[in-house]
Formats: C-alpha cells, structure tokens, sequence
C-alpha cells in the first residue's frame, strides 16, 4: 500500500494549482488507494474510475491553458450515497434504490463542481441513515482504518473511513442526530455539523425534514473551513436554507482563542464518560487553555429529555418519508430500520408538533444559560472507546434502542436543537482508536468553532496521523 | 399501562393499511412509544398558546452568533 500523496485537501488543492502534481496523477493514486483498500473497509457502493479520469485530465487541460475553475481544482473527493447527480445512481444505503438513477443533481455536489473538484463516486452509509455505527444489513458493514474490526460510526460511515484513510480528500455527510460527528469521531478525522438550515438540503434524501443537516467530513480544521465556505449560503431550490451572509470560514481561522470562554457541562455530556475518554477530554481542555481560553462550568437542558424528543421528530418524520415503502416493500427492509421508524405510526400528530415547538423553548434555555456564561461548548462526541463491529450488530434485537441511544445520546440533543458542531480527533485510546471532543456553537457561530478546533489542531498532531492499513 | 399502549399501538396498526404488527412487536414498541410521548407531555406546559410555525427558524436566527473574530 502506497502512502498518500497529501494529508491535507488544502495542500492537494495547492499542489496541483502550482503544478508539483497533475489531477489526472493524484487521481490515479486515490483510485488505486481505493482499489487496495475496498476489499478491507467497504468504503465505496460504487466508483466512477472513468469519469474521475476523464474529469482530472479536463482539469489538468483547463489548468494548462491558465484556467482555474475554484479552490478545489481537480482536487478527489467523493460523497455520501444520498446525494443525488443527474444521471447517476445514489443507493441511499438500500436495495430498493438500487436502480434509482437521480434526474437532478444536489445544489451541494454542483457548488463542489464548480470550484472544481472531482466526485469519485458513492460512499457507503447506513440504510436510509437510521444508524449511528456503520453497520448495513444489505451492503455489509464499512470498516474502520485504523482496525477494521471496530465500527466505522455512521451513519456517515464511507464518508469518516474513506476520508480517514485518505482514499479522498473530504467528504460530504449529513447529519440527523450525529452521522457526521460519530464517523468523525471513529475514524479520527474532522466533521461539521453547521446549523440547520446553513447548508442547502436541495437534492439530499430525505430522511427527516426537521432534524436534516449537510456537512463535510475532511483531514484537518483548515479543510472543513474551506468545503464549508464553499457549500455554505441561501439556496432557492431549498426554502428553508438561510440568507445569512456565508463568512470567509478559512480567512478567520487565525482569530486565536486568547480570552476565548470554553464551557464545560457540568450535567449531561459528561456522566457516562468512561474514564480513558475522560482523560483524553481534559487534556484537550489543558491544550485549549494554554492556547489562551479560560475555561468556565456550564449547566445544559436535559439531554436525555433532548434525545427523546429528538427520537419521536425523527420517527414520525421517518414514518411519513417511508410509510408507503414499508407497507408495499417492508421485507427491504432490515428489522432495526423498521423498528426505529415504526414508532412514529404510533404518535398522535398534536405531540409531534409539540416536540418541534418545543425546540425554541429548550434553545432559548441553552442560550440564556449555558452560553450567556461561554463562548463555545466543549463536550464527548462517544462517551466510550470506538466499539467492535461485533459489539454492536443489535440487529432489531430487543436492546437495540438501548445500544443506539448510548452512542448518540452526546450528538442528537445537539442536532435537535440545530446547533453546529465541530468534532475534533484528540488522540486514542488503548484499544488504538481514535476519539474525539465537539465543539457546540451559537446558531451560524460556525466561524468560531472552526477558529478553536484550528488552535487546538495547531499546537497537536492527532490530525496528521494516518492508519497503518495494514 | 405499557400493555394497554401496546393493545392500543396493533389496534391503530389495524387500521393503518398493510402496517402489520405482531403482539410480541407491539409489546416491544409500547415502552419506546411511550417514552417519546410521555417525554413531550411533561414538557406541553411550556408550551405557549400561540405557536407560531416558523418560531424555531426565526429563534436560530435571533440567537446568531455577534462575535466578530477580525
């Protein structure tokens, strides 16, 4: 296995702009990555060899003639498989839509073709996005590179291993109640989950209209920042996609954090941190603090209050995407999928309506608690060591909720709440995985965390680690 | 009470067309069902009045962040 050319997307990009590598040669060498690696991680549904080469020679040809179409210039990546490109399969992670071809390209997937990077094809993910570790009972599971024994995290799982194994660059997930922190988390590298409505969700599948967010998945701070200016701003075809203006997210990256208030929650987050986590924890607070943030305690509403209410929006907003398919088609259907949907048959409308109401009063409590006293919060991503694939391959069984909500009780009262988030690598634990604290803003406070996450990432390494790939 | 929700819960399954749902499933489900409305219940009281449809989105913007890093 031959070592990545680049460990950054940012410095890919720059090596082709100044010529030091061809598009068409940087190409070739993820293809290859891909190839030697698929067989071990199952990170890719399918790969488009052919138009990636073709798209990378155009590229190098455009170049050439003094044509720069963008920051990401014939730069490789590849996406979760439930964006959708005209012309081009997306499987959303099931066999019912394996022969759905999209008549429509994603608004995400165009802004990225314009500043020019390339799309290598569908990443793996979990059915339908139900499923915070990487398991999929129809395409098997993705594996993690760091040892393919243990979960990828999910249910953005291609988009976590294959950007951890630098198989791509970065890597758009999307995220409902963690699926793009978790897999950040478990594969050691960063994920964004900017504030709901930031991110245009034109031509991503639907899976729950209230709780849905787009984000990348990427090498380092730096990275998440430039993808984030790119695919970032109102979008027509998405109504509820916010107006507000798109800062230059890499341009701020250097503020520093000097006086930068921290908040660590003294309820919540932290009561189910096992103590190799714990460890790990604080000592990404002692690198903040010496960075210059004062570190403060902070309450938060309940989380598992949170989670739950969160739970109900996402099963009845599920039930409604997915009631006629699991009527006609319910045997395409593994037995977790169904039954985390089918609660949502069973919920009086008024209650779902009530518990999206209830965002506002909860968001108004965080903000007038929690962050009247900090400027950013610091919390687990897993409260654990990254789990084996074995540990938890529930299937439907009868402790299925039970594992499920233990990995994403830290993220989902974040997405209910449509907060971002930042997930940063902050080393590992002894089992050799990676782990992870997030970083919480205020709504569309997206600069500020990417501006802590690059502090904390330029006075550590943990980023630049690669997986052996043995 | 969670076998109640769950008589209720193959009931409605009944009536919701081709939703099969065993006894055994409808057991298991009754406590989740229960759990995510229960949870919305003990909180109605916050509730105002006058819900407004686009309050959540209009709060996310009111809360935006005023920090300016430059």
């Amino acid at each position: 296995m031959s070592e990545p050319a680049f460990r950054s997307l940012v410095e890919a990009a720059e090596a082709i702009r100044t010529g030091r590598i061809s598009s068409t040669e940087l190409t070739r060498a993820c293809l290859d990555r891909i190839e030697a690696m698929q067989g071990k991680l199952n990170c890719f549904v399918h790969v488009h060899a052919e138009q990636a080469l073709a798209a990378a020679r155009l590229a190098d040809e455009e170049l050439a003639a003094g044509k720069l179409r963008g920051p990401l210039h014939g730069v490789p990546l590849a996406h979760k498989d439930c964006y959708y490109r005209e012309g081009r399969l997306s499987t959303c992670g099931s066999p019912l839509r394996g022969q759905h071809i999209a008549d429509s390209t994603a608004t995400v997937l165009s802004r990225l073709d314009a500043a020019g990077a390339l799309d290598l094809g569908g990443l793996h993910m979990s059915e339908w996005a139900f499923g915070p570790t990487g398991h999929n009972e129809h395409f098997g599971p993705c594996r993690n590179p760091w040892n393919p024994a243990h979960i990828s995290g999910g249910s953005s799982s291609g988009s976590g291993a294959s950007v951890a194994a630098r198989l791509v660059f970065a890597a758009l997930g999307s995220d409902v109640g963690g699926s793009i922190r978790l897999p950040a988390a478990a594969c050691g590298v960063v994920g964004l989950k900017p504030t709901l409505t930031r991110v245009s969700r034109h031509g991503a599948m639907a899976m729950c209209y209230s709780l849905e967010h787009v984000g990348p998945l990427t090498p380092s701070v730096r990275d998440c920042a430039r993808i984030l200016s790119i695919v970032a701003g109102h979008d027509p075809r998405d109504a509820l996609s916010s107006r507000e203006p798109v800062p230059d997210y890499e341009g701020l990256l250097d503020a520093g954090i000097r006086g930068m208030r921290i908040g660590v929650p003294v309820n919540g987050f932290y009561d189910h941190v096992d103590d190799e986590v714990g460890a790990l924890l604080e000592r990404s607070l002692g690198v903040l603090r010496d960075q210059g943030a004062e570190i403060v305690e902070v309450r938060v509403p309940d989380l598992d209050l949170l989670a739950r209410l969160g739970k109900l929006v996402m099963a009845v907003e599920g039930a409604a995407v997915h009631g006629n398919q699991i009527r006609e088609r319910g045997d395409q259907y593994s037995d977790q999928v169904r039954k985390r949907i089918e609660p949502g048959f069973h919920i009086p409308a008024s209650r779902y309506l009530e518990s999206l109401h209830l965002r506002k009063h909860f968001l108004a409590d965080i903000m007038q608690g929690a962050f009247a006293e900090a400027d950013v919060l610091h919390a687990p991503v897993l409260s654990t060591p990254v789990p084996t694939i074995a540990e938890t391959d529930v299937k439907g069984a009868r402790n299925m909720p039970e594992v499920i909500g233990s990995i994403i009780r830290c993220t989902l009262p974040v997405s209910y709440l449509g907060l971002p988030a930042l997930s940063v690598p902050s080393g590992f634990t002894s089992n050799g995985l990676p782990s992870a604290f997030q970083l919480i803003g205020r709504p569309f406070a997206e600069a500020r965390l990417l501006a802590v996450g690059h502090a904390y990432q330029r006075a550590t390494d943990w980023h630049e680690q690669i997986p052996a790939l043995a | 009470m969670k076998s109640d929700t769950a008589r209720l819960l193959q009931q409605q399954a009944e009536q919701l067309q081709q939703l099969e749902l065993s006894s055994e499933r409808a057991a298991e489900l009754a406590p989740i069902v229960e759990s995510f409305v229960d949870a919305v219940a003990e909180n109605a009281p916050l509730l105002p009045f006058d819900v407004d449809a686009t309050a959540f989105h209009a709060a996310l913007h009111a809360f935006k962040d005023d920090w300016d890093p430059k």
